[in-house]
């Protein structure tokens, strides 16, 4: 953290995903002690494991923390929107964050790790059916996901604000601290919640 | 609740004035701050009604004698019992509600007025629970007052965004100490029977309630207000889609409890 505080120290954090947001979580990440891997959208289950698989070595070099953002695209109107079109918003903003946080937990359940999860979600999706449809998904799988595998020790939690995409200087920093706080011990309890920056 | 967040409050270096209606209660909690809290600033009690504008001005003024420019509020007041729907006094029904919904209401637009005064800056967070997005059958009053605190720190939030007072919430779920009381005293059987009916498997830890106020009030989080966040290892989620048979709260064996 900016005050020099290392909440994340010696864990390993993958993030996925576009955007100012998804940078500055990563900043703060490393400010806060731990460490960044990147990974590209996955379109396939086997696809995520490949990554979060690659990292599982030894207990220093697992992912700890999976932060996902997806991708903001310019608005189309519905009946002129392409089906590959709308597949790579459905794949970038909904499929790939269920592909890694499953094989997460595929890597967690039944060992003594914990993992946190942590998505970077837009607020203001109005302007796009397809965003809308996987904002709807995102904040149901959110809390199913942290009820599902609560006991297993892993938490799901969502930061819901434009901040993501186009965040200032001060809005962003306060999202790297919110990211931090929330995949941290610190906020061992909370789980299933999604935030804002600004409401 | 309460000493939760004024612990962390003042582990982190705050001067920590505890407001209550008794004066000999509140400075017992100060004096249990400067002593456990680890405190490097000044702890001290003073007494008000929250549901009285002047008795809540009156205290602002004390303290802000005592320790200077008051600029975390945190909204902790509020009452709670089992009780059925058709049970509740109008007595009963105006403390819970007062308390919380106009005691919340008066402490934030007091402490606002004062900042605005000066043009300075502060932060406010608000104590709800976690069953505010649900409601919580056998708790009318304070479900509603409950989710009202939370509702108006969205509010509050807009109306003083430009003057940079930001006003954010916590939402707790099981952390027994709140519970306690109404639920028949603390032993570990009544422990375990919270920790096993939260996803999470444990309850909550009143330090853990404390990080996350302090936090939302703290310069790290910025420009981040109008926020709820639900603190409660999944508490409030929906965890099935069969459940045990439906018992209304005027049959159960307890008013809070599952079974009839």
């Amino acid at each position: 953290m900016s005050n020099g505080a290392q909440w994340l120290a010696g864990k390993v954090a993958l993030l996925v995903g576009e955007g100012p947001g998804l940078k500055a979580v990563g900043e703060a990440i490393v400010a806060a002690g731990g460490q960044v891997e990147y990974g590209d959208f996955c379109d396939d289950l086997e696809g995520a494991k490949s990554v979060i698989g690659a990292h599982s070595g030894d207990q220093t070099s697992s992912i700890d923390i999976l932060v996902h953002a997806g991708t903001r695209r310019a608005p189309v109107a519905s009946e002129t929107m392409s089906l590959a079109d709308w597949r790579d918003t459905m794949k970038e903003n909904l499929d790939s964050k269920f592909y890694y946080s499953s094989a997460l937990a595929n890597q967690v359940i039944g060992t003594d790790q914990r993992a946190s999860i942590l998505y970077l979600e837009p607020a203001s999706a109005i302007d796009s059916t397809s965003s809308m449809a996987s904002n709807g998904a995102m904040s149901s799988l959110t809390k199913t996901l942290a009820t599902e595998w609560a006991r297993d020790g892993i938490r799901v939690n969502a930061i819901t604000s434009d901040v993501n995409y186009e965040g200032g200087l001060a809005q962003l920093q306060a999202l790297g601290h919110l990211a931090t706080y929330l995949c941290s011990d610190y906020a061992a309890y909370v789980t299933g919640a999604s935030l804002g920056i600004e409401d | 609740m309460g000493l939760g967040m004024a612990s962390a409050f003042a582990r982190a270096g705050a001067n920590v004035v505890v407001m209550g209606r008794s004066e000999d209660k509140a400075m017992d909690a100060a004096a249990f701050l400067s002593r456990t809290a680890a405190a490097s600033g000044t702890c001290f009690g003073v007494a008000a009604d929250v549901r009285d504008p002047d008795q809540v001005s009156a205290a602002f003024d004390v303290a802000e004698s005592k320790v200077g420019p008051i600029s975390i509020l945190a909204n902790n007041a509020g009452g709670n019992f089992p009780a059925l729907a058709e049970k509740i006094s109008t007595n009963a029904w105006r403390a819970i509600s007062r308390i919380a919904i106009d005691g919340t209401f008066i402490a934030s637009s007091e402490f606002a007025r004062r900042l605005k005064g000066r043009g300075a800056i502060g932060s406010i967070v608000n104590n709800s629970a976690q069953y505010i997005w649900t409601g919580f059958p056998g708790d009318a009053h304070s479900a509603s007052a409950k989710t009202a605190v939370a509702t108006m720190t969205r509010s509050m939030a807009r109306e003083w965004k430009a003057d940079g007072i930001r006003v954010n919430c916590v939402a707790a779920g099981m952390f027994p100490h709140e519970q306690a009381a109404a639920m028949g005293g603390l032993d570990q059987e009544v422990l375990d029977t919270y920790a096993g009916m939260v996803p999470a498997g444990r309850v909550g830890q009143m330090q853990e309630f404390g990080w996350a106020s302090a936090f939302l009030c703290s310069s790290l989080a910025g420009p981040i207000s109008g926020q709820v966040l639900m603190i409660d290892g999944g508490d409030s989620l929906r965890r099935s889609l069969i459940s045990p048979a439906y018992v209304p709260p005027r049959e159960r064996k307890e008013i809070w409890g599952y079974e009839a």
